[in-house]
């Protein structure tokens, strides 16, 4: 080895050298890195794990936000329909209500007319009659002489053999 | 019993026989009649004997004439 130029002791030297540095270096470098490097990836799955949780319960809760905006709009759809039949029903109600007091009020309306109608008449009659009562007698005052009037006690005293009395 | 007989005019003796005559067919015979005058009776004669009444004036045939048109 000599021959070569190689001095064995300097060799062991270095390599002892080489070994030390490695240690050290193992030691005090690469380890920290590496343990730095694996940090930092946990570190990364960590904050790619919790990303994808947070994402999972967005969707979660954007899936219940629908679910109850659904669920809400059925419920609002369900209560208008029934609103609408409610209102239907109630205006049904009223106008059939309307109706009878109409016709109620009608018939009322008419039997009063008839009433007044027949009182009318009645008056009307009682009226006539009464006028031409007064004319008649009017008329007979006037017109009989004294032998008129005989003729018509003589009418009379005929009447008298008809009359029976009980 | 006395009967008042009613007329407008002053009836003669024939008229009284006849009505006297029937007074007593109705009434019997024992008969008071008192012959009055009343213009107002318009025509014919009513007699009264109490509360019995026949009433033959031209009055009582307007009155039914009255009620026959209020009828």
């Amino acid at each position: 080895m000599e021959k070569l130029g190689i001095n064995p002791l300097l060799l062991v030297a270095q390599i002892v050298n080489f070994v030390i540095i490695l240690f050290l270096l193992k030691k005090y470098l690469y380890q920290p890195i590496i343990k730095i490097l694996d940090d930092r990836k946990k570190k990364a799955e960590e904050t790619e794990r919790l990303n994808s949780e947070a994402v999972k319960k967005l969707e979660e809760i954007d899936n219940q936000g629908q679910k109850v905006s659904i669920d809400a709009k059925q419920e609002a759809s369900k209560i208008i329909a029934q609103a609408k039949v409610q209102g239907q029903k109630e205006k049904e109600e009223i106008t059939k209500k309307g109706k009878k007091e109409l016709e109620l009020l009608r018939k009322k309306l008419e039997t009063e007319m008839e009433a007044e109608k027949k009182q009318m008449i009645k008056e009307l009659k009682e009226q006539s009659a009464e006028m031409a009562v007064l004319v008649a007698e009017k008329v007979i005052h006037e017109s009989l002489d004294e032998i008129k009037h005989r003729h018509l006690i003589n009418s009379a005293i005929k009447d008298l053999e008809k009359v029976t009395w009980h | 019993m006395k009967t008042e007989v009613i007329s407008t005019v002053k009836l003669d003796d024939s008229q009284k026989e006849k009505i006297e005559s029937e007074l007593k067919r109705l009434f019997g015979k024992n008969l008071f009649v008192d012959y009055k005058i009343d213009k107002n009776i318009l025509g014919g004669l009513i007699v009264k004997q109490g509360d019995r009444v026949i009433n033959l004036s031209v009055v009582a045939r307007l009155k039914e004439m009255k009620r026959y048109l209020e009828a």
